[in-house]
């Protein structure tokens, strides 16, 4: 009786994996386009809110690279908060995908690279991506570079981190403030006083828990790096450079002035808290979208010029799994969608007719903007109850100098876009990839120390002297001399090697 | 022939007890799947992952690194003080969690209005289903430091205000009371359901011998409650080494000034690796947490088997 139940389960189970095994069985089965070509579906992860419409979008999306390159995309969207770490797991688990979002700031690029997550791609560049090779400015391909080799297709936006000052007009306009003329952290002291004598209201210096001090150094590992301008390439701790420590000298006396909300180093970003001057990371014609959602006007100043390091200039990268069964479709696919007009606007803003419609350029401002490059012949007007439900963060997909502009915004952003592009200074560090291995113990130990002291010290609201000194005898304890000197050694072999 | 009879024995046993045996089968097979198969996962904690191909690929081939993936742990000046946070602040909870409940279950026990009675422990429960996040929040709006209740409350007495996030004095109290502010609901539900599991004739008996209320109550439930305090308590002395991450990290909001009262070895783990991303160095810390549990457990066990052999978990 006993060998019967046992029979019985194992045949039970035996049944069970069968059926399932045919189920699966069914659905791989192959699809051929209009020309007879096999179809291949590509899995693509992506930072960002799922849409209501995604799925309207991509079928359309679908229907025309089938064709087109037999290509079918399968979209998915993660929520910003959980991308890093459901990336870390799908990666790392060598679950199934083709394509993913990198960034440096997001499932970070180069440890993805270094753990060997990402399929190098020179080879297919030069044949299946031709034309996005050679569209995209070449120091956004030279940042892709490790050791050499290139791992993602960069989506081309502005290259160059561009810290602003952003103003909230009314105020500009009421007391009639220089703003364009204002650019270091002391240029806006008098301004500040201003505004905190006759606008009790008004919070003078606005700082979330997110803010960082003017920061004139490419922090290759957090608080590690070489100062913007230092040509010899000298390796220090940010905290411990003249600049920084005048700067949080600086931030300590606004906050004791009462310029800056007592509750900077916790608060998170509050729009409804009436504020004269707060920093963003900007870049042309960012004041635009800060406007839209703050929902009123603002204007911006850049603090210092912009530096193009690996940092910003991996802003949005997307990379090919080194799994992935049909590498070059997907050189392809990323290939079509940064250089096809119709399919990059597609993915960006959705069906035409539906979320947004073509809206005339007007003459005067199409002529004026004639012989720059990136100009269309026509604006996008947003369909205001449509587009909620397809609002995707654009350079997710690919480069933006192929979309169309929005009708708020001149013919020639992108023209700008570029002309920022290329007047933006490379700093002395741009190219150096810090592998992090020999000294992985030490650098994890940094995260804690810098939370526990750097937001309080940025926003002043504990005095430097004292804990400067608490924290850089806690750093040293973590090690920081051992990875100073480890990046000073491995930079020195690099700039030997250029 | 020893070892023959040995065997029906055991034959024997599974026969007598088939239906018993079917019983734990869904439980044994989900222990086997989730909980035994995948410790050969533990040998990620010894290795520098790195991909080549599929997981089980990518473990094999990986460089095996001893024990370089714990040094992280042991490796900031403040090693000490996070076992230290970790360790007082969960003992603390072990003899709140016991005491406290314990204490309001036998209030709740002894109320003649039985529908109040679900009320209260009902009110008192809610707060357990809330995430930390939501608490947090809550929180914020009293401690807030321009416009929370208390700031407001203090500035309209005449005092100046208190800067709640960056006062690091005040959070050992207030962690302290949020966890058991959180948690109370839940362990009064289980120490009230094993009070009314006792059996009323003892209670009968002690009436009949003229015992008072305060008398019943330490001659009889607290000694029958014994067993359960007993097997909870072993329990929760396994997880001295881990600590509830959304109380340390969401309500102090993640504000550096607490790190010295809030930082336990959860939040320090959790900010090491999310800037390097070694699952090698995760897994390290887990198995440690884990080791240093299942070793406290047996003593923990060992300790009660020496005072009361009855009671010991196994």
């Amino acid at each position: 009786m006993k060998n019967g139940f046992w029979k019985r389960a194992v045949a039970m189970g035996c049944a069970a994996t069968m059926t399932a095994g045919m189920l699966a069985g069914c659905g791989s089965k192959a699809e051929t386009n209009e020309n007879g070509d096999e179809v291949v579906e590509l899995v693509w992860y992506q930072v960002g809110d799922a849409q209501k419409d995604a799925q309207m979008v991509i079928d359309k999306v679908n229907e025309y690279t089938m064709n087109k390159i037999g290509v079918k995309l399968k979209v998915n969207y993660v929520g910003w908060g959980d991308y890093n770490q459901k990336m870390q797991v799908i990666i790392n688990t060598g679950d199934t995908w083709d394509l993913c979002f990198t960034s440096s700031w997001a499932n970070d690029y180069l440890q993805n690279v270094n753990k060997g997550a990402f399929l190098e791609l020179d080879e297919l560049l030069q044949n299946q991506g031709k034309e996005v090779f050679d569209a995209v400015d070449p120091r956004f391909w030279e940042a892709a570079k490790v050791n050499g080799k290139i791992y993602g297709v960069p989506s081309e936006k502005e290259i160059g981190t561009n810290m602003m000052w952003v103003f909230t007009k009314e105020y500009v306009d009421k007391y009639n403030i220089p703003y364009q003329d204002l650019h270091t952290l002391e240029d806006l002291e008098p301004w500040l006083k201003l505004i905190k004598e006759n606008e009790p209201n008004v919070v003078p210096l606005y700082l979330t828990r997110d803010y960082t001090a003017p920061t004139y150094m490419d922090k290759i590992q957090d608080p590690v790096g070489v100062e913007y301008g230092d040509k010899d390439l000298v390796v220090k701790n940010v905290l411990q450079t003249e600049k920084m420590q005048s700067t949080l000298n600086t931030m300590r006396k606004y906050y004791k002035d009462g310029y800056i909300n007592k509750d900077a180093a916790t608060t998170s970003d509050d729009k409804s808290i009436k504020r004269f001057v707060t920093k963003g990371d900007g870049q042309p014609y960012a004041e635009l979208i800060w406007s839209k959602d703050l929902g009123y006007e603002v204007v911006a100043s850049s603090i210092m010029d912009p530096q193009v390091t690996n940092g910003s200039a991996r802003g949005a990268l997307t990379a090919i799994n080194k799994n992935t069964k049909h590498p070059e479709k997907a050189v392809e696919l990323l290939n079509l969608i940064n250089t096809d007009q119709y399919l990059r606007n597609l993915l960006n803003y959705g069906i035409e007719g539906v979320h947004w419609d073509k809206v005339p350029v007007d003459e005067a401002e199409l002529k004026a903007a004639e012989g720059k490059p990136y100009i269309y012949d026509c604006k996008v007007k947003l369909n205001e109850e449509k587009r909620k439900d397809y609002s995707v963060p654009y350079w997710v997909q690919g480069g933006l100098f192929s979309t169309y502009v929005m009708d708020n915004e001149p013919i020639d952003k992108w023209a700008t876009f570029k002309e920022f592009n290329d007047t933006a200074d490379e700093a002395p560090s741009f190219g150096f990839d810090f592998n992090l291995d020999p000294v992985s113990t030490e650098v994890a130990g940094f995260r804690n120390v810098l939370d526990e002291f750097g937001r309080a010290l940025y926003t002043g609201s504990v005095e430097p002297a004292d804990y400067l000194a608490q924290m850089q005898k806690k750093l040293e304890a973590t090690g920081i001399q051992k990875v100073i000197d480890e990046m000073q050694r491995q930079i020195d072999e690099w700039k030997a090697a250029k | 022939m020893e070892k023959k009879g040995k065997k029906t024995g055991a034959l024997a046993r599974f026969k007598a007890n088939k239906e018993l045996f079917l019983l734990s089968l869904p439980g044994a097979v989900w222990f086997l799947l989730f909980a035994y198969l995948p410790l050969f996962g533990v040998l990620v904690a010894f290795k520098q992952y790195r991909l080549s191909g599929g997981f089980f690929e990518s473990l094999i081939t990986s460089k095996f690194v001893g024990l370089d993936n714990f040094k992280f742990l042991f490796s900031s000046g403040d090693a000490w003080l996070i076992v230290r946070n970790t360790i007082l602040y969960n003992a603390c909870f072990i003899v709140l969690g016991i005491v406290l409940p314990i204490i309001v279950a036998l209030m709740l026990n002894e109320l003649r209005n039985k529908g109040m009675a679900k009320i209260y422990q009902s009110s008192m429960f809610l707060p357990y289903f809330l995430s930390w996040v939501v608490v947090s929040y809550c929180v914020y709006a009293f401690l807030s430091p321009e416009k929370g209740y208390f700031n407001v409350l203090l500035q309209q007495l005449g005092y100046e205000g208190v800067s709640w996030y960056t006062e690091s004095a005040f959070w050992p109290f207030i962690i302290i009371f949020m966890s058991q502010w959180k948690g109370i609901g839940y362990n009064t539900v289980v120490y009230l359901a094993s009070i009314c599991g006792i059996d009323k004739t003892y209670y009968e008996a002690a009436v009949i011998d003229g015992a008072t209320k305060w008398q019943q109550i330490c001659y009889i439930t607290l000694p029958l409650l014994r067993p359960v305090v007993l097997i909870l308590l072993i329990m929760a002395v396994g997880g001295i080494f881990k600590a509830d991450f959304g109380l340390f990290y969401q309500l102090p909001r993640d504000s550096g000034p607490l790190y010295p009262v809030t930082n336990v070895l959860d939040t320090y783990i959790f900010r090491a690796l999310k800037t390097n991303g070694e699952i090698g160095m995760s897994s390290a810390a887990a198995l440690f947490q884990s080791t240093v549990g299942f070793v406290l457990i047996l003593a923990a066990n060992k300790l009660v088997s020496k005072v009361d052999q009855e009671n010991a978990l196994f």
